[in-house]
């Protein structure tokens, strides 16, 4: 019963797990520039021998950064089922392309589909992988640091990015006081009989109503910090679109260069085979 | 395209609850279909989109669509092609289809836009995981029963908390000593 309540213990977002490998150590805006390259080319990849090339890769990535493989897989958990029946409604049902190798009835497993069943698995773990190997060995402040660096040309394009970066800070900073608002809710609807444990799990109706009383006032309390975080940071002078000085400096060195040029050659050796 | 110190913050805490709703699971309603889970993720954008403006909204589409892809555990959701793209437009659609009807009414403008994000999220991304080749056009028509539920929550939830938050009075207004008769 209590354990409905515990929401924060379940927020896993800015974990980070400490450590002295080559991947901990490497300039987060190179990471991230690293990591975007290698899932937009993984995404991209259709042929068998390809995507076990990514796999290995990907799987080398992880031993390197020296985190849990067990650990990163562990979300994935709760959706097995249902990843299995998606997989093989993908294998039986879609569109007949390339050779068919097996058929019973309206069934049929044909190569096309067979490779994209076989490939989307694939690619579900490697991102899974990937994501995690990047997010447990990089700290939060690091992440939105690497962001607005990477997306600076974007500002040639009038694209706000150091506001965006702010916004990802703040954001993620609220997320945990949000968290302990929602429980407040949660417990004071509960403790007068209402709220979200009496709603039978499959009744979606039910679900939906017993949402809205939690939610809505989460929406208003959240405006109202909003309102009074304006006035903390323009009464500390706080003027958007302005040029700011960091604390933290960041200085790009030979392994950092290396490993962006390693991913870059990958990624092509990838496309190619 | 200029923000304001109110413009990022508005935009920082919606997007706290869209990651909030995403990790708690509470923004998911389980409806018995294909495509598992209802999802009033989104609904955080069109407020932002309706609040703050379009900017606001690509803003907090952009974070959805991160937030989404980083936790998703479906093959199809694991891929930046569905689950980002199609998020950017999902705050410019909302904002259009409300300055549209603000003239005539601002309560209905609020659902308006609530009911075109939804049906644009999945219009939108619907489409992008039929052209990546997930899944064909048929098989697709599985999710209308969990977009009808998307669609009628954030018709609810936009009306509400956008009312809410500019006290735009909602049917019989409540009786105060000022409206009384002399």
């Amino acid at each position: 019963m209590i354990e409905d309540f515990e929401i924060l213990r379940y927020i896993t977002i800015g974990q980070y797990l400490p450590g002295r490998s080559i991947i901990h150590r490497l300039d987060p805006a190179v990471k991230l520039f690293n990591a975007m390259v290698l899932i937009l080319t993984i995404a991209f990849l259709t042929s068998y021998a390809s995507n076990l090339l990514a796999l290995v890769w990907v799987l080398a990535l992880v031993s390197i950064s020296g985190i849990p493989m067990g650990y990163s897989l562990s979300g994935l958990r709760p959706a097995v089922w249902f990843i299995i029946a998606l997989l093989v409604l993908e294998l039986l049902f879609s569109p007949v392309r390339g050779t068919v190798i097996w058929q019973l009835g309206f069934l049929h497993v044909t190569s096309y589909s067979m490779r994209l069943t076989v490939t989307s698995l694939v690619r579900l773990i490697d991102f899974i992988l990937l994501i995690s190997v990047f997010t447990l060995t990089t700290r939060t402040n690091d992440v939105t640091r690497a962001m607005e660096r990477l997306s600076k040309p974007l500002q040639y394009l009038k694209i706000p990015t150091r506001e965006l970066a702010l916004i990802m800070t703040i954001a993620l900073r609220f997320v945990p006081t949000f968290a302990m608002e929602m429980e407040r809710l949660m417990k004071a609807q509960a403790s007068r009989g209402g709220g979200l444990t009496k709603a039978s799990k499959w009744n979606a109706v039910a679900q939906a109503r017993a949402r809205l009383p939690l939610i809505l006032p989460l929406f208003l309390i959240a405006l109202r910090r909003a309102e009074d975080l304006v006035i903390a940071m323009e009464s500390r002078g706080y003027v958007p679109n302005q040029e700011r000085t960091m604390y933290r400096q960041y200085h790009l060195v030979t392994r950092d260069w290396l490993s962006a040029v390693l991913t870059m050659v990958i990624c092509v050796g990838l496309v190619v085979v | 395209m200029k923000l304001t110190t109110k413009k990022i913050v508005v935009a920082a805490v919606l997007a706290a609850i869209s990651i909030l709703l995403g990790v708690t699971r509470l923004g998911y309603i389980p409806v018995p279909n294909v495509a598992g889970n209802a999802t009033i993720m989104g609904v955080p954008v069109y407020i932002g989109a309706v609040l703050e403006g379009w900017p606001v909204g690509v803003i907090l589409g952009f974070i959805f669509g991160l937030s989404s892809f980083l936790g998703a555990t479906i093959p199809m959701f694991k891929d930046p092609l569905v689950s980002i793209v199609p998020r950017l437009l999902i705050g410019i659609t909302p904002y259009l289809a409300y300055i549209a009807v603000r003239k005539k009414s601002e309560i209905v403008a609020y659902g308006v836009a609530g009911l075109v994000g939804s049906v644009s999220n999945t219009v939108f991304v619907v489409a992008a995981i039929i052209l990546r080749g997930y899944f064909t056009f048929h098989q697709m028509l599985a999710v209308i029963p969990q977009a009808i539920a998307e669609a009628t929550l954030s018709v609810i939830l936009t009306i509400a908390v956008c009312a809410a938050w500019n006290r735009v009075q909602i049917g019989s207004s409540r009786s105060k000593i000022s409206s009384l008769p002399d």
